[in-house]
């Protein structure tokens, strides 16, 4: 039975994939393209262009809900945590397959500002290992899904504990692909750029931040060191003349007797 | 249309990975810090879940862990020292800025039994990314660009707090470095001193010695 349909209006009700039947000739399947927003009607002679659908819940409106929500958030996680000496923190992650992982780090304090890094897959084979590196960054697809491992080791020293920033990133990458076609509107497409924009603000400051964390705990850690040497190089030098003092004295005691 | 609509949501939701995909080990009374570096009233929050590894051998099911929570400020006074059930999320607002520790651990030591080994997922979240603006949109009926802007809004103010603290730590670093230059210089013009004033007393006491001894 026809469901009403006037010529040049979009009024019909359907159901996804489900055959709408105009006449005993002509079926109509229902399709919509999430990339465009635009809905398709094909059938076995011609090709039937229905137009914007206008519903409550667009999927415009619903990725743009999204993306206000999730803020483009990309999964990530960030932690800044002490390494003991000889000791190795590990942190895990459950990882599907396919997926672009971004891993950066940096050492904030502690010695000679160097680490170890290693990245291990769930069948235990080594990703990458790299020995004392004060900052990498480092970017892998993973080629099966299940948790991957990220141990810090501080093993190549024996009294200094480091203090390490790291961040892992598990890009979902096809959200980005679905935010370049969909259909907004000039006000969302403003908003989407200017969120983009202050995400690559936020993200420089966090560096910059951690930078100044790093210079700063060498700067004080260097005044620590100038002013407890002067001290020490002052009372050698003390002792030292008076050792140099009596200790030729005895000797020309000594001599005397002899 | 409504059934579509659906599909695509839970597709796109099943896009996003598992909340609590990163975790790490601890095991006994050991407490793992994690350091943050925040303004001041700044919102922080956790999100976790401890697992208990020994929980396949012991089948007590009283036996859940918990969550021990000891917050520190950069003063290293205790703000905050709770304890939490295996399961949920911690939160508070830092009264100073600077450099903050959140140290957790597990509150349960068995008094017999093998030792406790946990697995905890933990999440912590500063800042703007710790606030749910789905609630506030829910709380306050804000429309879909409402809540965008007001995101943004907030983004954009977190950036200038940041950007006023990071002022603020430039100021007490360039102290820092010149005060270590300026001891650098005063140290050394007083080593010279020193060495100069034992090179005297060195001299003067080895003649008057000398002289006493009648070998000069």
């Amino acid at each position: 039975a026809s469901k009403g349909v006037k010529s040049g209006s979009s009024g019909i009700n359907a159901e996804y994939g489900k055959p709408i039947e105009l006449n005993s000739t002509t079926h109509i399947y229902f399709f919509l393209d999430p990339s465009t927003s635009i809905s398709h009607a094909h059938n076995t002679h011609t090709h039937i262009r229905l137009g914007r659908m206008d519903s409550k819940v667009s999927i415009t409106k619903l990725i743009f809900v999204l993306f206000v929500v999730l803020g483009l958030v990309i999964p990530s996680h960030s932690f800044m945590t002490t390494v003991d000496a000889t000791k190795e923190e590990c942190f895990y992650e459950d990882i599907p397959q396919g997926a672009p992982v971004n891993v950066m780090f940096q050492v904030i304090s502690g010695g000679f500002l160097d680490i170890d890094l290693r990245i291990q897959a769930p069948d235990q084979r080594i990703i990458y290992e790299g020995t004392r590196e004060s900052e990498g960054k480092y970017t892998f697809n993973t080629y099966s899904a299940g948790v991957y491992s990220f141990c810090f080791s501080n093993r190549m020293s024996t009294l200094t504990p480091k203090v390490v920033s790291f961040l892992i990133t598990v890009d979902g990458g096809v959200r980005r692909d679905i935010a370049k076609k969909a259909d907004f509107t000039p006000l969302e497409a403003s908003i989407n750029q200017l969120s983009e924009a202050i995400s690559a603000v936020v993200a420089e400051q966090e560096y910059m931040r951690l930078r100044e964390m790093a210079h700063r705990n060498t700067s004080e850690s260097t005044n620590a060191r100038v002013m407890w040497w002067s001290i020490f190089e002052a009372l050698m030098l003390v002792a030292m003349s008076v050792w140099q003092v009596y200790y030729l004295r005895r000797f020309f005691e000594v001599k005397r007797v002899a | 249309m409504k059934a579509s609509s659906l599909i695509y949501i839970t597709a796109l939701i099943a896009l996003i990975p598992q909340c609590f995909a990163s975790y790490f080990e601890i095991s006994g009374g050991i407490q793992k810090c994690f350091l943050e570096e925040v303004p001041k009233d700044t919102l922080i929050t956790g999100k976790y879940k401890v697992e208990d590894l020994n929980e396949v051998a012991n089948i007590n099911a009283n036996s859940r862990l918990g969550l021990t929570v000891k917050v520190l400020d950069p003063e290293f006074n205790m703000i905050m020292d709770r304890s939490y059930p295996p399961e949920g999320r911690f939160a508070f607002t830092t009264q100073s800025g600077g450099e903050h520790q959140i140290c957790v651990s597990t509150n349960a030591s068995r008094w017999f039994g093998p030792t406790v080994k946990a697995r905890i997922h933990l999440d912590i979240a500063s800042g703007v990314a710790a606030v749910d603006y789905e609630e506030i949109a829910k709380q306050e009926h804000l429309g879909i660009l409402e809540v965008a802007v007001r995101r943004l809004n907030d983004r954009v103010a977190a950036i200038r707090k940041e950007q006023s603290y990071q002022r603020g730590r430039e100021v007490s670093f360039r102290n820092t470095s010149e005060s270590t230059n300026a001891r650098v210089m005063w140290w050394s013009a007083l080593q010279v001193v020193v060495l100069l004033a034992s090179g005297v007393f060195q001299m003067r006491h080895l003649k008057s010695f000398f002289k006493a001894k009648k070998l000069v």
